[in-house]
């Protein structure tokens, strides 16, 4: 450090001050960096919550209105109006305020254009008023924290760049803060003149910044993926679990000019081929309805009526084409809307439970089928039970349909959300959990009876399959599903993420695989792996018990509901086989949060035992006090009123100040003596030092009678007329 | 007077001075005395300093209860960039606080000050750290709590010491605490620094209007230049060449009818006695001592022999029980045996002199030595001239 030679101070400068009478130290300024990151921080912060919950616009409204407020808090006097209050719950008061009146002007009728989003722009406004202290500021990267973990939850495509910037610019704009509230401070001073040393640390900022985001981002990605597979918005089945809809860089029919959106995507079932695009009809160019069949067409007749229809080819029945609002609407024999005739070529349209569009088309022997890129077709028949199905070119059931128009399976889709996949394994279909048997129990439903066996629902086939519907220990839904002559198998639905998470078991409690879902039904993700973990079947602790009420239709399972029947009684037995599964990936998040609980209250309960270790057993406050009593009790005894055992110091000195120390400030002085001693808190040293002053008072205007006695024995005595 | 400011566990308070002491005899009552601890003094105790105590501030608690949120958010919504969030703002108050406690690590503090000082007024005292790692920020430990100055680098500094009550200063005890670098974590060591020898602390003097007596001049040829001394006369004689015509004495030159002058055997000095009965403790006996200060301080500035009685106690060191947590109650101090106490009559002559005795005054009976001059006792109820 370079010095300079020379007191730099006169005489008459005061070094600064310890002492009571020192300057007040003033509010620490915030320089232009600071307000500038916390400023960013907290435009961050809205932009972020502004883009989750899709409104947009008020992101730039909102910065707007912060920026206004800091300009105005800065470039004016206007920051006066916080200089008492924090901007905070001043913002907190101008918005109730502003959303007072306007309720009060619409409630009026006066005509007044009320729009609620100005209530947290004003707020913004008022908060950006108070933007030029240190301390005012240091709490606002922990409010805008709390809008960024909520944004980031969505798990959208910018949640990462977006926590990883908020986390940033916050720990940025508290290193910055803190530089400043270390600059405003007293220093002692110099005896030599020295050059000021730069007190900002930016290798600080550095390794906390980077050190953080480092462990931040490690523990995401080793403990947020499960089998650390990645970010989760990158999660997909394995493609041996997905159907093959082909590779659109190989699929002849891909046509990127028709994709709004730009960007390459996975050609969808039934998709209209580029060589059948255009104005055609009946999948000719030029050609009409009603002409020449080829195969991909759809044959239409018309009816006497002049109307088109075609039949089924294996019922027979007729379906109807009207023209309706320029579109080719089919109709079945009641009138029902069964789908659409696109006259460009592109086959059936029909929608599915879901609103899904799916294009169908019929081949040489009218079968309707949907088509895959790759080729593969896709048949759509009867099943069994009269329930349309969806076959394969083997004649293999690949899918059913899904929740709104189904029985009681559930339905996969790929992870584009439109195309039915087979079960994974194909050794049967997923049931749906027991929300979805809201009624009809017990009794039949169609060929499905429904009955009740030790607090179970079991329903059974007349193929001869049974489902059993029960809760595990922990409450989830479980169906254990026997099928003659095939492997038992278990299910159970653990809806406690934001995804629905579909265990397979065998009927032994071995791990079979894993699927998970969005809210939306589709599935993204499987987890074939760990057939080494096992789910205790043996006698469980708990009971099972069946939602007789539940509402069904919750998550991509719901939505069954088997007809007829009584609802159940809710008293449910408690023989159920269920235990907890070891190493279930649906609890590990608890079983973590749970040890990080435990964990943080050893921790709060280790410091606390250190608290009361080092606290202070006797503070000044209780030696203090416990001096003025035995003053008073010595001067209370001298006249003749000593403290008697167990007498409380408030009883005694109220009973010395109606007795032989009259002095009614003494009750006063027993009550805050009695606080210091006992009391949780314990009154200052001053107050103490005042009842000492009183206790010295009442002594000195009530001296000790024994040195009275001694100074009248002193006197000579009188004379008697005896003695005379 | 009123008491000056008196915070508890400065170290001067206790043991000597005329706010606190136990008398020798008579029963007075009791002072304010810190509640008797025995326990040894601990290795840091000894070494004079504590281990490096952790707190987080206030924005840390804020921080990690949003990382405890987003923790919880993460279990419930399985979003991974809630769980980066919440072990992102963990770690960041970890490294705070792990690079605040690592700049206290080798930290010493030094202190100087003046040998003598008044109770009741600032003194400016230098302080210079050595091993400082970052800006260390210092305090007295007092309550309530002074402000806080920083240190930046080992070149000593002037600041202003709080007032002192009357004692003697044998150490003080000071709150050092560094902040992580962002702000979340601030480690703080308290230090207990003793001054390059004991400082006295004397009482402010307080004027007492006191009717003076007659002053009467004891002693031979003790001093010349004493303004208020009386000539001690011997003879007269005739006068001769070069005696001085103010030494004429005129009544026996009308008797013998020549010049004649006097002679003296010098000018004669005025010895004042001041005996000091403190009182009981308390803000009397700061009066007291402040009106015995003041009254030795004019007799010396009149150029008088003053002889100051006192019931002297030993300056002893006060022990530390415990001295605590720098974020914590002020350090408690341990009253250590008895101080044996004993009638120092000692001439003063300076104003240093009166301060130091004062300083280590004791309370007990008075007690006024034999005296040729005039003897002045100054106790609770004024001044008196026995």
């Amino acid at each position: 450090m370079a010095l300079t030679v020379g007191p730099p101070h006169g005489a008459s400068d005061r070094a600064p001050s310890w002492g009571p009478d020192g300057p007040a130290l003033d509010p620490a300024p915030a320089t232009v960096p600071a307000q500038a990151a916390v400023f960013a921080c907290c435009a961050l912060a809205i932009v972020l919550l502004c883009v989750a919950v899709e409104q947009t616009p008020y992101a730039l409204l909102g910065v707007a209105a912060l920026a206004i407020g800091v300009a105005l808090g800065i470039g004016t006097a206007a920051a006066k109006l916080v200089a008492s209050v924090p901007g905070a719950v001043a913002a907190l008061l101008a918005m109730v305020l502003t959303a007072f009146l306007m309720g009060f002007a619409a409630a009026g009728g006066a005509g007044f254009l009320v729009v609620p989003g100005a209530v947290p722009l004003v707020g913004l406004v008022t908060l950006g008023l108070d933007w030029s202290r240190v301390g005012r500021l240091r709490g606002l990267p922990f409010v805008s924290g709390f809008f960024v973990v909520a944004s980031v939850s969505l798990e959208r495509g910018w949640a990462y760049p977006a926590a990883v910037v908020w986390l940033a610019t916050a720990i940025l704009a508290l290193w910055l803060l803190q530089n400043d509230e270390r600059r405003a401070l007293r220093r002692p001073m110099p005896l030599l003149a020295a050059t000021e040393a730069p007190d900002a640390r930016s290798l600080d900022l550095v390794r906390t910044l980077g050190l953080a985001l480092l462990m931040g981002l490690a523990a995401a990605f080793v403990l947020g993926s499960p089998s650390c597979s990645g970010a989760p918005d990158a999660m997909e089945p394995p493609d041996r679990f997905r159907p093959d809809i082909g590779d659109p860089s190989f699929d002849p029919s891909y046509d990127p000019s028709l994709d709004p959106s730009g960007t390459e995507r996975r050609a969808q079932p039934g998709e209209v081929p580029p060589e059948y695009r255009g104005d055609e009809r009946g999948g000719q160019p030029g050609g009409e309805p009603g002409s020449e069949p080829s195969a991909g067409e759809v044959r239409t007749e018309v009816d006497e009526d002049g109307n088109r229809y075609f039949e089924d080819p294996d019922t027979g029945e007729r379906f109807r084409i009207n023209e309706e609002d320029g579109r080719s609407v089919i109709r079945d024999q009641d009138g029902e809307v069964v789908g659409e005739l696109d006259e460009r070529g592109g086959g059936v349209v029909a929608h599915d439970g879901a609103g899904t569009e799916q294009r169908y088309r019929a081949d040489d022997d009218g079968r309707l089928y949907t088509e895959g890129p790759g080729g593969e077709r896709y048949y759509l028949e009867e099943g069994p039970d009269g329930r349309p199905v969806l076959r394969d070119e083997d004649g293999e059931v690949v899918a059913s349909p899904g929740p709104g128009d189904a029985d009681d399976h559930l339905v996969i889709r790929d992870p584009d959300g439109d195309v039915l996949v087979p079960d994974p394994n194909g050794d049967g279909e997923i049931p749906i959990p027991n929300g979805g048997i809201r009624e009809g129990l017990p009794g039949w439903t169609g060929n499905t009876e429904y009955s009740r066996e030790d607090g179970a629902v079991v329903a059974t086939d007349p193929d001869g399959e049974t489902r059993t519907y029960d809760r595990d220990w922990v409450g989830r839904d479980r169906v254990r599903v026997e099928r003659p002559g095939e492997d038992t198998r278990v299910f159970v639905y653990d809806e406690t993420g934001p995804y629905l998470t579909v265990i397979e078991y065998d009927g032994d409690g071995r791990f079979v695989r894993r699927y998970r879902y969005d809210p939306e039904g589709v599935i993204i993700g499987t987890d074939p792996q760990g057939e080494d973990r096992t789910y205790d079947l043996g006698d469980g602790p708990t009971g099972a018990e069946v939602d007789p009420a539940g509402d069904g239709g919750s998550g991509p399972g719901g939505g069954a509901v088997p007809d007829g029947g009584a609802v159940p009684d809710q008293d449910q037995s408690a023989d159920e086989p269920a235990g907890p599964e070891d190493d279930d990936r649906s609890l590990t998040p608890w079983l973590v949060g749970g040890a990080v609980v435990l964990a943080l209250a050893g921790l709060a309960a280790w410091l606390l035992h250190r608290r009361g270790r080092d606290a202070d057993p006797a503070p000044l406050e209780r030696s203090m006090a416990e001096a003025i009593v035995a003053r008073i009790e010595a001067h209370g005894t001298a006249h003749g009123r000593p403290r008697r055992t167990a007498e409380t110091v408030t009883a005694y000195t109220r009973s010395l100040g109606h007795g032989p120390l009259p002095d009614p400030r003494l009750a006063g002085v027993g009550r805050l003596l009695s606080r210091a001693l006992f009391g949780a808190s314990p009154p200052s040293s001053d107050d103490l030092l005042r009842a000492d002053a009183v206790v010295t008072e009442v002594i000195e205007a009530h001296p000790d009678p024994a040195s009275v006695d001694r100074r009248h024995r002193d006197r000579p005595p009188a004379a008697t007329p005896s003695a005379r | 007077m009123t008491a000056p400011a008196h915070p508890p566990g400065w170290v001067p308070a206790v043991g000597t001075g005329p706010g606190a002491g136990a008398p020798a005899a008579g029963p007075a009552t009791p002072a304010f005395r810190p509640t008797a601890v025995t326990l040894p003094p601990t290795a840091q105790e000894l070494a004079g300093s504590t281990r490096v105590h952790l707190r987080p501030t206030g924005i840390a608690w804020a921080l990690l209860a949003l990382a405890g949120l987003s923790a919880l958010l993460w279990l419930g919504t399985d979003a991974a960039p809630q769980l980066a969030i919440a072990v992102a703002l963990l770690a960041a108050v970890v490294i705070d606080a792990l690079t605040a406690r690592a700049s206290l690590g080798r930290l010493e503090l030094r202190l100087h000050g003046p040998s003598d000082v008044t109770a009741g007024e600032p003194t400016e005292w230098l302080v210079r750290l050595e091993g400082a790692r970052r800006p260390v920020r210092l305090r007295p430990a007092l309550l309530p709590r002074p402000q806080q100055l920083l240190l930046q680098d080992a070149l000593p500094g002037r600041v202003t010491m709080p007032p002192f009550v009357v004692g003697v200063v044998h150490h003080l005890v000071f709150d050092a605490s560094v902040v992580g670098p962002v702000g979340l974590v601030e480690a703080g060591r308290r230090f207990r620094v003793s001054p390059t020898g004991p400082v006295f602390v004397g009482p402010r003097p307080v004027p007492a209007e006191v009717e003076w007596p007659t002053p009467r001049a004891v002693g031979f040829g003790l001093s010349e230049v004493a303004p208020l001394g009386d000539e001690l006369f011997r003879s007269v004689r005739p006068y001769l060449r070069g005696d001085e015509r103010r030494r004429i004495h005129w009544k026996a030159t009308a008797h013998h009818g020549e010049l004649m002058v006097r002679e003296s055997d010098g000018t004669g000095v005025v010895a004042l006695q001041v005996v000091v009965d403190l009182g009981a403790p308390g803000p009397g006996a700061d009066r007291v001592a402040g009106q015995a200060a003041s009254l030795a301080a004019e007799a010396l500035r009149k150029g008088w022999r003053v002889q100051l009685v006192t019931l002297h106690a030993r300056p002893v060191a006060p022990g530390i029980a415990t001295l605590g947590s720098p974020f914590g109650a002020p350090p408690r101090f341990t009253l250590g045996p008895p101080v044996p106490m004993e009638h120092r009559a000692r001439r003063v002559a300076t104003t240093q002199d009166v301060s130091h005795q004062l300083a280590t005054a004791g309370f007990g009976p008075r007690m006024i030595p034999r005296w040729p001059g005039i003897t002045c006792v100054v106790a609770p109820g004024g001044v008196e001239w026995p």
